[in-house]
Protein backbone atom coordinates (compact mmCIF):
# COMPACT_ATOMS: atom_id res chain seq x y z
CA UNK A 1 0.00 0.00 0.00
CA UNK A 2 0.99 3.51 -0.48
CA UNK A 3 1.59 5.88 1.66
CA UNK A 4 -1.50 8.04 0.34
CA UNK A 5 -3.83 5.00 1.54
CA UNK A 6 -5.72 2.24 -1.16
CA UNK A 7 -7.86 3.31 -4.28
CA UNK A 8 -11.51 3.76 -3.33
CA UNK A 9 -12.96 0.25 -3.65
CA UNK A 10 -16.57 0.43 -4.72
CA UNK A 11 -17.20 -3.15 -3.95
CA UNK A 12 -17.12 -2.29 -0.37
CA UNK A 13 -20.38 0.49 -0.99
CA UNK A 14 -22.51 -2.35 -2.97
CA UNK A 15 -22.51 -4.94 -0.99
CA UNK A 16 -24.95 -5.01 2.00
CA UNK A 17 -24.40 -6.90 5.05
CA UNK A 18 -26.87 -9.47 4.41
CA UNK A 19 -25.34 -12.34 5.82
CA UNK A 20 -25.83 -10.76 9.35
CA UNK A 21 -23.83 -10.29 12.48
CA UNK A 22 -21.54 -13.30 13.43
CA UNK A 23 -22.49 -15.49 10.21
CA UNK A 24 -20.15 -17.94 9.98
CA UNK A 25 -17.29 -15.96 11.81
CA UNK A 26 -14.44 -17.40 12.97
CA UNK A 27 -15.29 -17.96 16.79
CA UNK A 28 -13.45 -15.35 18.84
CA UNK A 29 -15.65 -12.90 16.22
CA UNK A 30 -18.53 -14.06 17.96
CA UNK A 31 -17.96 -12.60 21.06
CA UNK A 32 -18.33 -8.80 20.30
CA UNK A 33 -21.33 -8.25 22.96
CA UNK A 34 -20.24 -11.11 25.57
CA UNK A 35 -17.69 -8.95 27.42
CA UNK A 36 -17.24 -8.15 31.33
CA UNK A 37 -19.59 -5.06 32.46
CA UNK A 38 -22.14 -3.66 30.72
CA UNK A 39 -22.67 -5.33 27.54
CA UNK A 40 -22.32 -3.07 24.04
CA UNK A 41 -25.69 -3.78 23.79
CA UNK A 42 -27.05 -2.22 26.62
CA UNK A 43 -24.94 0.91 26.09
CA UNK A 44 -26.17 1.46 22.96
CA UNK A 45 -29.96 1.17 24.79
CA UNK A 46 -28.78 3.13 27.16
CA UNK A 47 -27.69 5.85 25.07
CA UNK A 48 -31.04 5.89 22.39
CA UNK A 49 -33.34 5.84 25.45
CA UNK A 50 -37.16 5.87 24.74
CA UNK A 51 -36.18 6.33 21.40
CA UNK A 52 -35.00 3.19 20.95
CA UNK A 53 -37.37 0.74 18.67
CA UNK A 54 -39.40 -1.93 20.85
CA UNK A 55 -37.96 -4.56 19.47
CA UNK A 56 -34.71 -3.63 19.79
CA UNK A 57 -35.52 -2.74 23.04
CA UNK A 58 -37.08 -5.85 24.01
CA UNK A 59 -33.81 -8.29 22.00
CA UNK A 60 -31.52 -6.39 23.87
CA UNK A 61 -33.35 -6.69 27.63
CA UNK A 62 -34.22 -10.65 26.44
CA UNK A 63 -30.34 -11.00 25.76
CA UNK A 64 -29.50 -9.57 29.33
CA UNK A 65 -29.03 -11.22 32.78
CA UNK A 66 -32.23 -9.63 33.88
CA UNK A 67 -34.08 -11.84 31.24
CA UNK A 68 -35.03 -14.95 33.48
CA UNK A 69 -36.52 -13.13 35.93
CA UNK A 70 -38.62 -10.76 33.74
CA UNK A 71 -39.89 -13.44 32.04
CA UNK A 72 -41.01 -15.02 35.10
CA UNK A 73 -42.36 -12.00 36.45
CA UNK A 74 -44.43 -11.26 32.97
CA UNK A 75 -45.78 -15.04 32.86
CA UNK A 76 -46.60 -15.92 35.84
CA UNK A 77 -49.32 -12.89 36.00
CA UNK A 78 -50.61 -14.70 32.94
CA UNK A 79 -52.46 -17.75 32.14
CA UNK A 80 -50.41 -20.94 31.62
CA UNK A 81 -50.87 -22.52 28.00
CA UNK A 82 -53.93 -25.69 29.28
CA UNK A 83 -54.98 -23.54 31.52
CA UNK A 84 -58.11 -21.72 29.61
CA UNK A 85 -58.91 -18.36 30.88
CA UNK A 86 -61.13 -15.86 29.79
CA UNK A 87 -59.43 -14.03 26.99
CA UNK A 88 -62.48 -11.53 26.99
CA UNK A 89 -60.86 -10.55 30.34
CA UNK A 90 -57.11 -10.37 28.91
CA UNK A 91 -58.37 -8.48 26.01
CA UNK A 92 -59.94 -5.96 28.12
CA UNK A 93 -56.85 -5.58 29.81
CA UNK A 94 -54.53 -4.57 27.22
CA UNK A 95 -56.48 -1.58 26.83
CA UNK A 96 -56.00 -0.90 30.57
CA UNK A 97 -53.21 0.86 32.17
CA UNK A 98 -51.05 -2.63 31.74
CA UNK A 99 -52.47 -2.58 28.24
CA UNK A 100 -50.81 -0.48 25.13
CA UNK A 101 -46.98 -0.17 25.39
CA UNK A 102 -46.05 3.43 25.92
CA UNK A 103 -43.15 4.98 24.90
CA UNK A 104 -42.44 7.00 27.97
CA UNK A 105 -42.86 3.92 30.07
CA UNK A 106 -39.34 2.84 31.55
CA UNK A 107 -37.13 0.36 29.60
CA UNK A 108 -37.94 -2.30 31.89
CA UNK A 109 -41.98 -1.70 31.80
CA UNK A 110 -41.93 -1.37 28.31
CA UNK A 111 -40.21 -4.78 27.33
CA UNK A 112 -42.68 -6.00 30.44
CA UNK A 113 -45.65 -4.84 28.46
CA UNK A 114 -44.18 -5.89 25.04
CA UNK A 115 -43.73 -9.58 26.68
CA UNK A 116 -46.91 -9.56 27.64
CA UNK A 117 -48.67 -8.85 24.92
CA UNK A 118 -46.76 -11.48 22.84
CA UNK A 119 -47.37 -13.95 25.47
CA UNK A 120 -51.24 -13.49 25.60
CA UNK A 121 -51.22 -13.46 21.32
CA UNK A 122 -49.72 -16.43 21.34
CA UNK A 123 -51.58 -18.08 24.24
CA UNK A 124 -54.79 -17.27 21.91
CA UNK A 125 -53.83 -18.17 18.70
CA UNK A 126 -52.36 -21.61 20.39
CA UNK A 127 -55.56 -22.32 22.09
CA UNK A 128 -58.25 -20.49 20.08
CA UNK A 129 -56.71 -19.83 16.79
CA UNK A 130 -57.46 -16.33 16.60
CA UNK A 131 -56.82 -13.06 18.70
CA UNK A 132 -58.76 -9.72 18.18
CA UNK A 133 -55.47 -7.29 17.61
CA UNK A 134 -54.56 -4.63 15.61
CA UNK A 135 -51.69 -5.44 15.17
CA UNK A 136 -50.46 -7.67 12.77
CA UNK A 137 -48.43 -10.70 13.87
CA UNK A 138 -45.46 -10.43 11.77
CA UNK A 139 -44.89 -7.54 14.08
CA UNK A 140 -44.93 -9.71 17.09
CA UNK A 141 -42.60 -12.19 15.41
CA UNK A 142 -39.53 -10.44 16.17
CA UNK A 143 -40.25 -10.43 19.83
CA UNK A 144 -41.72 -14.16 20.30
CA UNK A 145 -38.51 -15.39 18.59
CA UNK A 146 -36.12 -13.40 20.45
CA UNK A 147 -38.32 -15.05 23.96
CA UNK A 148 -38.04 -18.51 22.27
CA UNK A 149 -34.90 -19.61 23.90
CA UNK A 150 -35.58 -18.50 27.31
CA UNK A 151 -38.68 -18.97 27.57
CA UNK A 152 -40.09 -21.86 30.50
CA UNK A 153 -41.49 -25.07 28.30
CA UNK A 154 -44.87 -25.09 28.65
CA UNK A 155 -45.05 -21.07 26.20
CA UNK A 156 -42.55 -22.43 23.60
CA UNK A 157 -45.41 -23.94 21.93
CA UNK A 158 -47.68 -21.00 21.87
CA UNK A 159 -45.13 -18.73 20.86
CA UNK A 160 -43.90 -21.03 18.45
CA UNK A 161 -47.93 -20.97 16.71
CA UNK A 162 -47.19 -17.22 16.77
CA UNK A 163 -43.97 -17.94 14.94
CA UNK A 164 -45.86 -19.81 12.68
CA UNK A 165 -48.79 -17.53 12.16
CA UNK A 166 -46.58 -14.47 11.73
CA UNK A 167 -44.77 -16.65 8.77
CA UNK A 168 -48.28 -17.13 7.12
CA UNK A 169 -48.59 -14.01 5.15
CA UNK B 1 9.30 8.82 32.21
CA UNK B 2 6.48 6.94 30.39
CA UNK B 3 3.65 9.03 29.04
CA UNK B 4 0.86 8.62 31.15
CA UNK B 5 -2.67 7.49 30.27
CA UNK B 6 -4.96 10.46 29.56
CA UNK B 7 -8.85 10.41 29.49
CA UNK B 8 -9.07 12.30 26.51
CA UNK B 9 -11.03 10.56 23.30
CA UNK B 10 -10.99 11.61 19.75
CA UNK B 11 -12.69 15.04 19.19
CA UNK B 12 -13.33 14.95 15.55
CA UNK B 13 -11.46 14.46 11.80
CA UNK B 14 -10.79 17.88 11.71
CA UNK B 15 -8.64 17.84 15.18
CA UNK B 16 -6.97 14.56 14.10
CA UNK B 17 -5.25 16.21 10.73
CA UNK B 18 -4.38 19.20 13.31
CA UNK B 19 -2.58 16.77 15.76
CA UNK B 20 -1.49 14.59 13.00
CA UNK B 21 0.17 17.99 11.18
CA UNK B 22 1.33 20.06 14.19
CA UNK B 23 0.52 18.12 17.24
CA UNK B 24 3.18 17.26 20.03
CA UNK B 25 4.64 13.42 20.01
CA UNK B 26 2.94 12.70 23.01
CA UNK B 27 -0.28 14.64 21.25
CA UNK B 28 0.21 12.32 18.28
CA UNK B 29 1.15 9.04 20.39
CA UNK B 30 -2.25 9.66 22.83
CA UNK B 31 -4.33 10.26 19.36
CA UNK B 32 -2.73 6.85 17.94
CA UNK B 33 -3.80 4.97 20.61
CA UNK B 34 -7.40 6.27 20.86
CA UNK B 35 -7.55 5.23 17.18
CA UNK B 36 -5.95 1.99 17.45
CA UNK B 37 -8.29 1.41 20.42
CA UNK B 38 -11.34 1.77 17.78
CA UNK B 39 -10.24 0.17 15.07
CA UNK B 40 -7.72 -2.68 15.25
CA UNK B 41 -10.04 -4.88 16.63
CA UNK B 42 -12.35 -4.45 13.77
CA UNK B 43 -9.43 -4.71 10.93
CA UNK B 44 -8.22 -8.07 13.01
CA UNK B 45 -11.72 -9.17 12.45
CA UNK B 46 -11.75 -8.24 9.11
CA UNK B 47 -8.91 -10.08 8.19
CA UNK B 48 -9.05 -13.06 9.59
CA UNK B 49 -12.41 -13.75 7.35
CA UNK B 50 -10.04 -14.04 4.39
CA UNK B 51 -8.11 -16.90 5.56
CA UNK B 52 -5.08 -15.93 4.69
CA UNK B 53 -1.66 -17.93 6.44
CA UNK B 54 -0.31 -14.46 7.01
CA UNK B 55 -0.40 -13.03 10.67
CA UNK B 56 -2.63 -10.53 9.91
CA UNK B 57 -1.75 -9.08 13.53
CA UNK B 58 1.31 -7.82 11.75
CA UNK B 59 -0.86 -6.64 9.18
CA UNK B 60 -2.98 -4.49 10.95
CA UNK B 61 -0.32 -3.41 13.99
CA UNK B 62 1.42 -1.92 11.09
CA UNK B 63 -1.51 -0.35 9.60
CA UNK B 64 -2.20 1.23 12.85
CA UNK B 65 1.33 2.64 13.18
CA UNK B 66 0.85 4.68 10.52
CA UNK B 67 -2.39 5.65 11.10
CA UNK B 68 -1.52 8.98 11.48
CA UNK B 69 0.78 9.19 8.40
CA UNK B 70 -0.56 13.21 6.88
CA UNK B 71 -0.38 11.21 3.60
CA UNK B 72 -2.89 8.84 4.86
CA UNK B 73 -4.99 11.13 6.11
CA UNK B 74 -4.91 13.07 2.98
CA UNK B 75 -5.73 10.66 1.18
CA UNK B 76 -8.92 9.45 3.38
CA UNK B 77 -9.87 13.36 2.94
CA UNK B 78 -9.85 13.26 -0.11
CA UNK B 79 -12.00 9.94 -0.95
CA UNK B 80 -14.56 11.49 1.26
CA UNK B 81 -15.31 7.94 2.27
CA UNK B 82 -16.31 7.06 6.02
CA UNK B 83 -12.55 6.42 7.52
CA UNK B 84 -13.38 2.95 8.96
CA UNK B 85 -14.04 1.63 5.15
CA UNK B 86 -11.10 3.31 4.18
CA UNK B 87 -8.82 1.75 7.03
CA UNK B 88 -10.82 -1.21 6.01
CA UNK B 89 -9.56 -1.22 2.01
CA UNK B 90 -6.13 0.26 3.29
CA UNK B 91 -5.79 -3.35 5.27
CA UNK B 92 -7.24 -5.54 2.55
CA UNK B 93 -4.43 -3.97 0.14
CA UNK B 94 -1.73 -4.57 3.09
CA UNK B 95 -2.96 -8.11 3.08
CA UNK B 96 -2.62 -8.52 -0.76
CA UNK B 97 0.38 -7.07 -1.02
CA UNK B 98 1.99 -9.14 1.35
CA UNK B 99 0.40 -12.26 -0.21
CA UNK B 100 1.92 -11.22 -3.38
CA UNK B 101 5.39 -11.11 -1.55
CA UNK B 102 5.13 -13.91 -0.33
CA UNK B 103 4.56 -15.74 -3.56
CA UNK B 104 7.46 -14.52 -5.59
CA UNK B 105 9.71 -15.13 -2.44
CA UNK B 106 8.20 -18.26 -3.10
CA UNK B 107 8.42 -18.20 -6.73
CA UNK B 108 4.57 -18.97 -7.16
CA UNK B 109 1.92 -17.36 -9.78
CA UNK B 110 0.86 -13.83 -8.95
CA UNK B 111 -2.90 -14.64 -8.71
CA UNK B 112 -3.32 -13.16 -5.08
CA UNK B 113 -5.98 -10.87 -6.25
CA UNK B 114 -8.15 -13.87 -6.86
CA UNK B 115 -7.68 -15.43 -4.20
CA UNK B 116 -8.91 -12.82 -1.61
CA UNK B 117 -12.48 -12.45 -2.16
CA UNK B 118 -14.26 -11.06 0.23
CA UNK B 119 -16.62 -13.33 1.90
CA UNK B 120 -20.29 -12.73 2.83
CA UNK B 121 -19.54 -12.24 5.99
CA UNK B 122 -16.46 -10.31 6.01
CA UNK B 123 -17.82 -6.91 6.36
CA UNK B 124 -20.66 -8.44 9.26
CA UNK B 125 -17.86 -9.38 10.90
CA UNK B 126 -16.12 -5.91 10.58
CA UNK B 127 -19.24 -4.29 11.32
CA UNK B 128 -20.06 -5.71 14.34
CA UNK B 129 -16.91 -5.23 16.26
CA UNK B 130 -16.35 -1.87 15.06
CA UNK B 131 -20.07 -1.05 16.75
CA UNK B 132 -18.59 -2.89 19.82
CA UNK B 133 -15.14 -0.98 20.12
CA UNK B 134 -16.32 1.99 19.18
CA UNK B 135 -18.96 2.05 22.57
CA UNK B 136 -16.65 0.72 24.66
CA UNK B 137 -13.86 2.66 23.69
CA UNK B 138 -16.28 5.60 24.30
CA UNK B 139 -17.99 4.56 27.22
CA UNK B 140 -14.40 3.53 29.06
CA UNK B 141 -13.37 7.44 28.11
CA UNK B 142 -16.11 8.96 30.04
CA UNK B 143 -15.86 6.58 32.79
CA UNK B 144 -12.26 7.55 32.84
CA UNK B 145 -13.08 10.57 33.29
CA UNK B 146 -15.12 10.70 35.65
CA UNK B 147 -13.19 8.94 37.85
CA UNK B 148 -10.11 11.34 37.65
CA UNK B 149 -12.42 13.69 38.98
CA UNK B 150 -13.89 11.83 41.65
CA UNK B 151 -16.90 11.38 40.35
CA UNK B 152 -17.00 7.20 40.17
CA UNK B 153 -20.28 7.34 41.63
CA UNK B 154 -21.83 9.08 38.57
CA UNK B 155 -20.89 6.37 36.42
CA UNK B 156 -22.18 3.49 38.35
CA UNK B 157 -25.41 5.83 38.38
CA UNK B 158 -25.67 5.69 34.82
CA UNK B 159 -24.64 1.93 34.62
CA UNK B 160 -27.48 0.51 37.53
CA UNK B 161 -30.15 3.08 36.53
CA UNK B 162 -30.12 3.56 32.56
CA UNK B 163 -28.35 -0.27 31.87
CA UNK B 164 -29.63 -2.25 34.26
CA UNK B 165 -32.99 -0.37 35.06
CA UNK B 166 -33.01 -0.11 38.26
CA UNK B 167 -34.88 2.31 39.82
CA UNK B 168 -33.44 5.88 40.69
CA UNK B 169 -34.84 5.57 44.83
CA UNK B 170 -32.97 1.63 45.12
CA UNK B 171 -29.45 2.77 43.29
CA UNK B 172 -28.82 6.63 44.12
CA UNK B 173 -28.69 6.84 47.92
CA UNK B 174 -26.15 4.19 47.97
CA UNK B 175 -23.76 5.78 45.93
CA UNK B 176 -24.21 9.13 48.16
CA UNK B 177 -26.76 10.50 45.16
CA UNK B 178 -29.88 12.27 46.06
CA UNK B 179 -32.84 10.83 44.55
CA UNK B 180 -34.02 14.28 43.10
CA UNK B 181 -30.61 15.07 41.13
CA UNK B 182 -30.38 11.66 39.83
CA UNK B 183 -32.06 12.29 36.95
CA UNK B 184 -29.89 15.05 35.96
CA UNK B 185 -26.61 13.01 36.95
CA UNK B 186 -27.57 10.40 34.57
CA UNK B 187 -28.62 12.72 31.57
CA UNK B 188 -24.72 14.50 32.35
CA UNK B 189 -23.26 10.92 31.72
CA UNK B 190 -24.99 10.09 28.79
CA UNK B 191 -23.92 13.31 27.15
CA UNK B 192 -20.45 12.77 28.01
CA UNK B 193 -20.81 9.30 26.18
CA UNK B 194 -22.53 10.98 23.50
CA UNK B 195 -20.22 13.55 22.63
CA UNK B 196 -17.17 11.05 22.55
CA UNK B 197 -19.14 9.33 20.00
CA UNK B 198 -20.02 12.10 17.87
CA UNK B 199 -16.31 12.69 17.52
CA UNK B 200 -15.64 9.59 15.67
CA UNK B 201 -18.62 9.55 13.79
CA UNK B 202 -17.86 12.50 12.27
CA UNK B 203 -15.00 11.11 10.82
CA UNK B 204 -17.60 8.34 9.76
CA UNK B 205 -19.09 10.90 7.51
CA UNK B 206 -22.26 10.90 10.15
CA UNK B 207 -24.60 13.72 9.71
CA UNK B 208 -25.58 15.54 13.19
CA UNK B 209 -29.52 15.07 11.64
CA UNK B 210 -28.70 11.35 11.44
CA UNK B 211 -26.20 10.95 14.72
CA UNK B 212 -29.78 8.44 16.29
CA UNK B 213 -30.39 6.29 13.13
CA UNK B 214 -26.56 5.65 13.28
CA UNK B 215 -26.58 4.60 16.98
CA UNK B 216 -29.54 2.40 16.02
CA UNK B 217 -27.99 0.93 13.36
CA UNK B 218 -24.34 0.28 15.27
CA UNK B 219 -26.66 -1.52 18.00
CA UNK B 220 -28.37 -3.62 15.77
CA UNK B 221 -25.04 -5.25 14.26
CA UNK B 222 -24.95 -6.50 17.93
CA UNK B 223 -28.25 -7.52 18.42
CA UNK B 224 -28.58 -10.89 19.44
Amino acid sequence: MSASGPEPESRDRERSDAAGPGHDAPPHAQHGAQQEGPSCLALYAALLGERLPSDLLVRTWLASEDAGALLSDVLEALPQPGCLEALERIDAERHGPDGPVRAEWPPRVRVAGVVRYVAMVALALHEHGVWRSSRPAQELDPVAEAMLPIVPEPWKASLCALRARAQVV
Amino acid sequence: MPTPVTDSFPPSARSWLAVARDGSPDQRRELAASLTAIYRDPLLRYLHTFGARLDVEDVVQDLCARILDPGFLDGWQRSERPFRLWLRTAARFELMNRIRAERRRDGAGDDALADLAESDNAQAAFERAYSASLIRSASDAAQRLLESQGRGSEWMLFIEHAVHGKPYAQCAPPLGIPVDSARHVTARVRGLVLDALRGVLSAERVAEADFEQELVSLLSHLKP
